[in-house]
């Protein structure tokens, strides 16, 4: 499998302005980088990006300016880009310039809490913690997965309006406002609307969606009354097809612990590997809990080259058909010539 | 209202995308003005048409309606060989296909890429499935919780007994963006190159994906802070301190966050889902919008959480999804007018349906 020139990606010639941000911001314009937009990153040579931020700024031309050239040096990048990212208010100047740019799009990412814990009280604020659970304990995941969301829908926000948009100046940018509590709430949106259209009660799923211990770890499991038919003939109970308890989706889902009983009593002499093999060559959905720290490894993102020699995961969870996916090539190294040109300056 | 803006106008979509994952990548581009044909048979009903329909009646399902707003629905029997070749005329039409069923089922019907760009060489297709369309696991099947699991999800998202948690339709909401991100980079990739492109969305990797810094090891497993019990619902507490359970269990949520803020805390309440509903009666915010439906009536649904702004951009209501098969004659005629026979034959042989 190889990698294609990211010259001939869908954004290959496109210009854009990265003017430093946060995860949403920067995940956004690698994105964009691995579309084969060339992505200028613009920052104060103050600011301490991190070793995410780091790894998410990589395929941009980074330009680390001192404070007080930041408004010169960021004027002059955005001239004849196509689109401008930023956070919200973060410097209300900068933002000033990007609106007033000649750019067709200004995509601001904004108004989100501050602190360790940001990404998880907005992932609670939006109800998705609790969306799949109602009246149970609401856990909010590790890391930026608000952030993510919200750049990925940043990233079809600025596709879409580049297909709609011509290269010509143009004297008025799309603004396109992003929040990531509004997407984490629009991902709640089936339940949310079948909340509020049945007046708070919920039927049941007719499915069960099981994690069931393993010799080894743990097993997801999703069970609706057919799969279960062929969960007992594999764990070697056929009889329990006909018993009373399990006759129909609605009585499983009465004697789920029941049922989850037989199930884990055959699963914990079995690995998950195992398990998932036999379920899933009878057409059952059943996968392997992965740890974080597992994930990297398992054999179908290996082949698909999901993460890179670093370990780093890919931004965008796709392929083309013949195995390729769109990377950036690295252009990370700050290009002090250009910096000082715009500046006026000596590098 | 929930809002449609014209950004896409003129692309036009074959959607053979069910249940969630698919039709919520369908959805963006609906709600962004392109004209998504959703291809539906009587013969294998859309499980949220067939599981979650009120009193029996397939036009009356809130999750199928809160998925499909703003597209048409088509019904064809593609197992037949009249269908087959009438999808078949209709992908050389349109600009984009778009699929979420498991590998191989669109080849198997005729219909995979390689039969459909013979007929359309500018035709992006997009496919979303569990691990994607190649590797040892090409043929897994799976849904939502197992996509978590297999990304990374499940195992660090515990419940304080060590439970996971189950995310099902907000993950499969989270496939449908990548499916909608892939499906604008294909399209402008085409129109770039003149050549069509097939792109391949994995579940699993859209978990992996959102969790990219957990997964490479740069941001911490661990939780920095927690949910807590109080009276009347719940309330998340950064770097708590041991007392907090027990001033929780005997406080109402707003007191607990003042007692707790007063001692320095950062701490917030955490909504119920009742909470997060729009007040019935009232115009409902952003990103909530009305949808008056033919058969449901009028209720609140989420539209897009994309707020636009520029001065020529008129946001128009979004039509209610679409009944079983609504718009299979309007379709045929506007598209097929110039193949009677197909259209025909397809009638006659029962595969309109």
């Amino acid at each position: 499998m190889s990698e294609p020139e990211t010259a001939t990606g869908p954004l290959a010639g496109v210009r854009f302005v990265e003017l430093a941000g946060g995860f949403a911001v920067a995940t956004t314009g690698r994105a964009l980088a691995d579309l084969g937009a060339e992505v200028t990153l613009v920052m104060r040579s103050s600011s301490d990006r991190g070793k995410v931020l780091g790894f998410l700024d990589g395929g941009k031309r980074t330009l680390s300016v001192a404070d007080e050239e930041f408004p010169g040096v960021a004027a002059g990048v955005l001239t004849g880009a196509f689109g401008v990212i930023l956070d919200r208010s973060a410097d209300p100047a900068s933002e000033r310039l990007a609106l007033g740019s000649g750019a067709a799009v200004v995509l601001r990412f904004g108004a989100e809490p501050a602190g360790r814990s940001a990404a998880a009280v907005i992932f609670h604020r939006a109800g998705q913690s609790m969306i799949d659970t109602p009246g149970g304990f609401p856990v909010a995941p590790p890391g930026n997965l608000p952030y993510y969301d919200a750049a990925m829908t940043g990233v079809f926000a600025v596709l879409a309006t580049r297909w709609s948009t011509s290269d010509a100046p143009v004297s008025e940018p799309m603004v396109v406002d992003i929040t990531a509590e509004d997407v984490e709430l629009a991902h709640g949106r089936p339940d949310l609307t079948r909340a509020a259209y049945e007046g708070g009660s919920k039927e049941r799923d007719p499915f069960l969606a099981l994690f069931l211990r393993c010799r080894d770890g743990e097993l997801a499991a999703h069970v609706n009354h057919s799969y279960w038919s062929d969960w007992v003939y594999i764990i070697g109970k056929p009889e329990l097809d006909a018993d009373p308890r399990f006759a129909s989706m609605a009585d499983l889902l009465d004697h789920q612990a029941e049922a989850v009983a037989e199930l884990e009593d055959w699963c914990e002499k079995h690995t998950r590997d195992e398990i998932e093999r036999v379920c899933q060559a009878r057409g059952v959905p059943a996968g392997s809990v992965l740890n974080p720290g597992e994930v990297a490894s398992d054999p179908q993102l290996v082949h698909r080259r999901f993460t890179n020699e670093s370990g780093w995961p890919a931004i965008l969870p796709f392929v083309l058909s013949e195995g390729t996916r769109w990377i950036a090539q690295d252009r990370s190294k700050p290009d002090l010539r250009l910096a000082s040109e715009l500046s006026g300056s000596a590098p | 209202m929930i809002g449609s803006l014209p950004l896409l106008r003129g692309v036009r979509v074959l959607d053979f995308t069910w249940i969630a994952a698919g039709p919520s990548g369908t959805l963006m581009l609906a709600l962004a003005g392109a004209d998504v044909i959703k291809v539906e048979s009587r013969a294998k009903l859309d499980n949220y048409r067939k599981n979650f329909a009120k009193e029996g009646d397939v036009d009356r399902s809130v999750l199928f309606a809160s998925v499909n707003v703003g597209k048409r629905s088509i019904t064809v029997d593609a197992k037949k060989p009249e269908g087959r070749d009438l999808l078949l005329e209709l992908a050389g039409r349109v600009d984009l296909v778009v699929e979420n069923f498991s590998p191989g089922a669109m080849e198997r019907l005729g219909l995979g890429f390689a039969d459909l760009s013979r007929r359309n060489p500018r035709l992006v297709m997009v496919s979303s499935s569990a691990a994607g369309q190649s590797g040892p696991k090409r043929e897994y099947s799976g849904f939502a919780s197992i996509f978590s699991a297999q990304g990374g999800l499940a195992a660090v998202a515990r419940r304080p007994d060590g439970t996971p948690v189950r995310f099902s339709r907000s993950i499969d909401s989270r496939v449908g963006t990548a499916i909608a991100v892939a499906a604008m980079s294909g399209l402008l990739q085409a129109r770039r190159t003149g050549t069509g492109l097939h792109l391949d969305v994995s579940g699993q990797e859209v978990v992996a994906a959102a969790m990219g810094d957990v997964v490479a090891g740069a941001s911490p497993i661990e939780p920095s802070g927690r949910c807590f019990k109080c009276a009347d619902g719940w309330i998340y507490v950064e770097a708590p301190e041991d007392d907090v359970a027990g001033i929780c269990s005997t406080l109402e949520r707003d007191e607990a966050v003042s007692v707790l803020r007063a001692a320095g805390s950062s701490v917030w309440e955490v909504p119920e889902t009742a909470e997060l509903l729009p007040a019935r009666g009232e115009e409902p915010p952003p990103p909530w919008g009305s949808v008056a439906h033919p058969v449901m009536g009028t209720f609140v649904s989420i539209g897009s959480p994309i707020r636009w702004a520029r001065s020529d951009l008129v946001e128009t209501s979004a039509p209610p999804a679409p009944r079983l098969g609504e718009h299979t004659d309007d379709v045929l005629v506007e598209m097929l007018s110039d193949q009677v026979p197909l259209v025909d034959a397809a009638r006659s042989a029962g595969a309109l349906r």
